[in-house]
């Protein structure tokens, strides 16, 4: 039932992949017959580094650029046109403004909170203040977090921190996974004293076929903080996804890449991964839109559409 | 089967910034943070003839920031330091051109990281510009070198090819004595805590201070202490 099509719009998946229709069309416009159709927009965010406030209007490469109260704006502006959203961040939260070295945190949480994110994945700055600083953080989440590759012993982070969540959304189960980096090259040791390592590939992609066999997911979401890709073939998101069969979408973070869209890499089953990074500082609000046609009783999909707003939260 | 409807409108084009109000409620939140800093961050610390930029193998803004902490930390140590080292991926933002601000200092250089020098032979020296080479370039005073495809081609010390001295005083941090970086720097130099317990924020901002105070400003520039080579 799938019908490729060429779409002008740059901002558009290339010919070659099945693109399934517009998620934007205005609710008039889908008619009785379209009921079975559900949609799904995803905004994410990676590696705020505590940009709370806009960078100066004199800064070399970002002038007047970012700020939390302008990306909260336009989050609600874009839950206005298409009712609810599936916002998601992918670690690095803290650390990079004064606002962390004098409040430790505790802003970045109450407004991701304020904002409706709905899960997170941690990042190695955000171990910066060692596991208790951690903690006092994750207490104030009202959102859950994910790793599935850290072992977190007996350091009592496993009680904060998921495998994996399902998250039902616009009819539909979303199961969201988190991967990590390596934190002991980057980290002081005392930071993550009894935090053990694991390869993220093996584990992500036995959470993701949980998530889709027993728990009935329609879309698996991986929240990496791994990086975009690394010349040496260290594990990234490119390597993620091409070695795994259970993923949909990687969400990225860490090595803060400003991709201009989303990227497209073939999983082990030969499948499209979709992965995303928008770069650092909340200057960009990624977005990722999903159309599920169920008509017939054949689901097709999932992408219908992808896109990344580029310098949208400017002056 | 989906019909196609019309092209998404989107209520602004993509590529051409997008003014967004701000939320309200989210200034709500920040203000109380934000009012009992403003005043200490915003206080202009020095002023800068250029913006400050970073880049490998050799940047405006890393050349800046090593030459006045390796001058600063001369001045305050009462000994020579030959060699400062950071990181590249340690200085966090770049400088514009005019106010630096304290903010800054702080984006620039977050971390709770230390100063710490080392004692290191030529050897050892040696071995370090090796590894900085690997990775492309660094932030760093008082060497000139030259990398051809990754490799160590040459290198001086404050203008002295032959490195006769025997020991040269490196100042770096904590963060990248104790193996940071995907361990930069494999030291086997002695270690010297020089001074104690100064972070490395603490000593940016003590060194644009001074300039500051002697009527000075900052001269961001790059002038070839770092060189990419290619044999014909």
């Amino acid at each position: 039932m799938e019908e490729s099509r060429k779409l002008p719009r740059r901002n558009f998946l290339k010919a070659g992949l099945p693109i399934l229709g517009m998620a934007f069309l205005p609710n008039s416009v889908w008619g009785e017959s379209m009921k079975r159709e559900k949609r799904l927009s995803i905004l994410h965010t990676n590696d705020w580094h505590s940009r709370i406030d806009p960078f100066p209007v004199n800064d070399p490469k970002f002038p007047g650029m970012g700020g939390a109260a302008r990306r909260s704006a336009l989050i609600n502006s874009i839950r206005e046109e298409v009712g609810e959203v599936l916002l998601l961040d992918a670690g690095d939260i803290v650390q990079g403004t004064p606002y962390f070295n004098y409040y430790a945190g505790v802003p970045e949480i109450r407004l991701m909170n304020e904002m409706g994110y709905e899960c997170a994945t941690l990042g190695n700055h955000d171990f910066d203040n060692g596991i208790e600083g951690l903690k006092k953080l994750l207490r104030l989440a009202k959102f859950p977090f994910v790793n599935c590759n850290y072992d977190f012993g007996q350091t009592g982070l496993s009680e904060f921190v998921h495998k994996s969540v399902v998250i039902k959304k616009s009819g539909l189960r979303i199961g969201i996974v988190g991967v990590g980096i390596d934190l002991k090259p980057l980290l002081p040791a005392e930071n993550i004293l009894g935090i053990n390592y694991n390869h993220p590939v093996e584990l992500a992609d036995n959470e993701a076929k949980r998530l889709r066999n027993e728990d009935k997911c329609d879309l698996v979401i991986c929240l990496s903080h791994l990086g975009y890709e690394y010349s040496d073939g260290k594990v990234s998101d490119r390597v993620l996804a091409s070695q795994t069969r259970y993923i949909d979408l990687i969400i990225g973070g860490h090595t803060h890449t400003f991709l201009e869209k989303p990227m497209q890499t073939a999983n082990l089953e030969g499948r499209m991964v979709t992965i995303n990074q928008v770069g650092w500082a909340g200057l960009r609000l990624g977005r990722i839109n999903y159309l599920f046609s169920n008509i017939n009783n054949t689901k097709s999909g999932p992408i219908s559409q992808i896109e990344v707003f580029k310098k949208s939260i400017a002056i | 089967m989906v019909s196609q409807g019309p092209e998404p409108q989107l209520p602004y084009e993509i590529g051409k910034g997008y003014l967004t109000a701000e939320d309200a409620k989210i200034e709500a939140i920040i203000a109380p943070y934000r009012e009992p800093l403003q005043k200490s961050m915003a206080e202009t610390l020095c002023f800068s003839d250029a913006s400050a930029t970073k880049e490998l193998p050799e940047g405006s803004l890393g050349s800046l920031i090593t030459d006045i902490l390796r001058n600063e930390m001369s001045l305050q140590s009462n000994s020579s330091i030959d060699i400062c080292f950071l990181n590249h991926g340690g200085l966090r933002v770049e400088w514009p051109k005019g106010a630096i601000t304290r903010s800054m200092v702080f984006e620039l250089m977050p971390f709770e990281n230390q100063l710490q020098v080392i004692q290191m032979n030529t050897t050892q020296v040696e071995g370090m510009l090796k590894l900085i080479a690997a990775k492309g370039g660094s932030p760093i005073s008082g060497i000139r070198m030259e990398i051809e495809n990754g490799q160590l081609k040459s290198w001086s010390v404050n203008g002295d090819p032959k490195k006769e001295k025997t020991l040269y005083n490196v100042l770096t941090s904590d963060y990248l004595v104790n193996g940071g970086d995907s361990y930069l720097l494999k030291h086997e130099g002695e270690l010297k805590v020089i001074p104690e317990n100064l972070k490395v924020r603490s000593g940016i901002e003590a060194a644009i201070t001074r300039i500051h105070q002697e009527g000075k400003t900052l001269k961001p520039a790059k002038d070839g202490r770092i060189q990419k080579v290619t044999t014909p």
